[in-house]
């Protein structure tokens, strides 16, 4: 308990101390989505997956006005496939809240990348609760292009560094292997973002 | 006596669905293999394995419309004390039973599959045997070698049936006798009294 109210009044702190222009958005994406795998995965191949979310921007660095903050709420979805003539969709359904570090190289590009922790909400998979861990983590790296402009472009890399199965193999005799920590999602992805505002959010 | 025909249509309907609810498979995939169920313990009546390159996947369609001879079937040989677990599935919509017959298990009565859980038993071909039955007729006499684990054996929640879950691979010889290997099986039933047949001997 102790820990959430100081977790709420840092963020509180965060945001309140800030005083900067933000730039509010809404963006959407097409993800090429797979997993990474140790753990022999038959056949495996992308899936088309998509996000799409709101995010703002922010400024809350003094004299470096070319770094600039992004915190996004996403409904993303990710997964794989494999294919034994018949094919099998594995398709996993997130709500995330990626920060992301923004540096801008000029008024057209900037580099950014953060972290992406998520949380699966829903899935095609028969009782997927009790088969994948439900948080999810992941790096991001991205480029974002004609940032001043009202519609933007941008690409992003996620890197899942969390597993997430829990899993135990069986041999062929059907003896029970070390339990395996695999299967991380990766993806990447091309999207459009719109500028559908400019807000202030600085409060001293 | 309008209301009284609707009331035991009402029940009908209940006695129906409560047969296809306690009855029923549920399938979940093997996140390695989607063909595959998952290892559960939760009485899912299903299970399945490789033979061959081929998978075989249980069919358990108990109940109204279908047959109950999709049941899987446990009998015990008091006399002989021993137990065999026939589990129905298919290899390519053909019909393939894979059972196992075990000994010096002390299985008398219902109650008494619980002592299997945890007991993991060689299949030696010669007090304890695997088969592979096609069309419920033994397709070879070949006995199969390996190992049956009966990794958890449990109450149900309401104590009206028993969960047994766990994993089987055995190596035989096929038909034409070329080896063929039955692995990573695994199975998760739920077994009634009912479906416990002492054979008289």
């Amino acid at each position: 308990m102790k820990a959430k109210t100081f977790g709420f009044l840092l963020i509180l702190l965060i945001v309140f101390t800030v005083k900067a222009e933000a730039q509010l958005y809404i963006h959407s994406n097409l993800a090429y989505s797979n997993i990474r795998n140790d753990i022999s995965i038959e056949n495996k191949e992308a899936l088309l997956g998509y996000n799409y979310g709101i995010s703002i921007q922010y400024y809350p660095f003094r004299n470096t006005e070319k770094l600039s903050l992004i915190n996004e709420l996403n409904i993303s979805r990710k997964g794989y496939r494999q294919k034994f003539g018949e094919e099998y969709e594995f398709k996993f359904n997130y709500l995330s809240f990626p920060v992301v570090f923004d540096y801008s190289l000029s008024d057209n590009v900037s580099f950014q990348t953060g972290l992406e922790p998520s949380w699966m909400i829903d899935s095609n998979v028969e009782e997927w609760k009790d088969t994948y861990n439900k948080f999810d983590l992941a790096l991001i790296f991205g480029a974002s292009f004609f940032n001043q402009k009202r519609w933007s472009l941008y690409t992003r890399f996620t890197y899942g560094v969390l597993p997430m199965l829990d899993y135990h193999e069986i041999d062929d005799l059907g003896n029970f292997k070390d339990e395996a920590h695999d299967l991380k999602n990766i993806s990447v992805a091309v999207g459009i973002k719109i500028n559908i505002g400019n807000e202030k959010i600085s409060i001293k | 006596m309008k209301k009284y025909q609707l009331n035991n249509f009402g029940l009908f309907l209940c006695f129906v669905v409560l047969i296809l609810a306690s009855c029923t498979a549920e399938f979940v995939p093997d996140p390695i293999d989607p063909r595959l169920p998952k290892y559960t313990e939760d009485g899912n009546n299903v299970a399945g394995a490789y033979v061959g390159d081929n998978i075989w996947e249980s069919s358990v369609t108990i109940g109204f419309p279908y047959y109950a001879s999709d049941k899987p079937s446990i009998k015990v040989w008091q006399e002989k004390d021993s137990l065999r677990l026939r589990f129905v599935g298919n290899v390519d919509k053909e019909q393939l039973a894979i059972e196992f017959h075990l000994t010096e298990l002390g299985m008398i009565q219902f109650e008494d599959l619980i002592n299997l859980n945890g007991q993991k038993i060689s299949l030696d071909g010669t007090n304890n045997l695997a088969y592979l039955k096609a069309n419920y007729l033994s397709s070879t006499n070949n006995k199969g070698i390996g190992q049956v684990y009966f990794r958890n054996v449990r109450h149900s929640k309401d104590k009206s049936s028993i969960i047994i879950s766990g994993t089987f691979g055995f190596a035989l010889s096929d038909y034409y006798e070329y080896p063929l290997k039955v692995r990573s099986g695994r199975f998760d039933y739920r077994i009634y009294e009912t479906d416990f047949n002492p054979e008289e001997n």
